[in-house]
């Protein structure tokens, strides 16, 4: 396998991050790799007048989170993921400032 | 007792295989739809190329309201297109090529960025070359 170096170079990559999905499997495999990159792949929607930033929470914060997004999803039959979630209640937080 | 899942199944890759994953989107930057169909077949083509063989993976339609647009409705269904490729055909030169269609659907389709899963590690590429 190649190394690290010669696959950035070879797709003139500008970052390289590791997923944390490393070897899915089938259908929901790759659902779950998808999920995962939805973190790391900026959206479609970044049109210069949105901004993607990493940020630090504890970990409840986090959890919490998570057990909200899945209360979301049930819910909505959606696809929620708890960053979009984050995202969400900070936007609705600083509009009301 | 533990069972593990992949020695029981026998699902691990073959041993020097490498998964390759493309997500080709739906849109552009600005949420304009795009001929994703010519772009999977694109990337098929070239995965099936130089990797021999890929698959195109369209995922169910999603749809979600986005209440700081005023609950405007966003639509993205990306294809995941994937070729398990044989260690040795993951070269510089099979590596380039996909780097020029990786390349072109990023600067034709109006991408912020485009990239690749190889192995458990996603290369982002933002500069669009003419390959």
């Amino acid at each position: 396998m190649l190394p690290e170096k010669d696959i950035l170079a070879a797709l003139h990559a500008t970052r390289v991050v590791p997923v944390p999905v490393s070897n899915p499997h089938g259908p929901l495999g790759l659902e779950h790799l998808a999920a995962c990159l939805q973190g790391i792949v900026p959206a479609a929607q970044e049109d210069g007048t949105h901004v993607r930033r990493p940020i630090t929470l504890p970990l409840e914060t986090w959890q919490k989170l998570i057990a909200m997004a899945h209360e979301l999803e049930e819910r909505e039959s959606r696809p929620v993921a708890p960053s979009d979630l984050a995202a969400a209640l900070v936007v609705q937080a600083m509009e009301s400032r | 007792m533990a069972v593990d899942p992949q020695a029981a199944l026998r699902t691990s890759l073959p041993t020097g295989t490498s998964l390759l994953v493309v997500f080709v989107p739906s849109k552009d930057r600005s949420g304009a739809p795009i001929d994703q169909d010519y772009w999977v077949d694109a990337v098929l083509s070239t995965l099936g190329r130089e990797f021999r063989g890929a698959t195109a993976y369209p995922r169910g339609r999603g749809v979600w309201r986005d209440d700081a647009k005023g609950g405007e409705l966003l639509k993205e269904e990306p294809v995941i297109v994937f070729s398990y490729a044989a260690e040795e055909t993951v070269t510089m030169d099979s590596l380039g090529a996909l780097y020029r269609v990786l390349s072109r659907m990023g600067r034709e389709t109006n991408q912020g960025e485009v990239g690749v899963v190889i192995d458990g590690k996603y290369y982002g590429i933002t500069e669009y070359g003419e390959g």
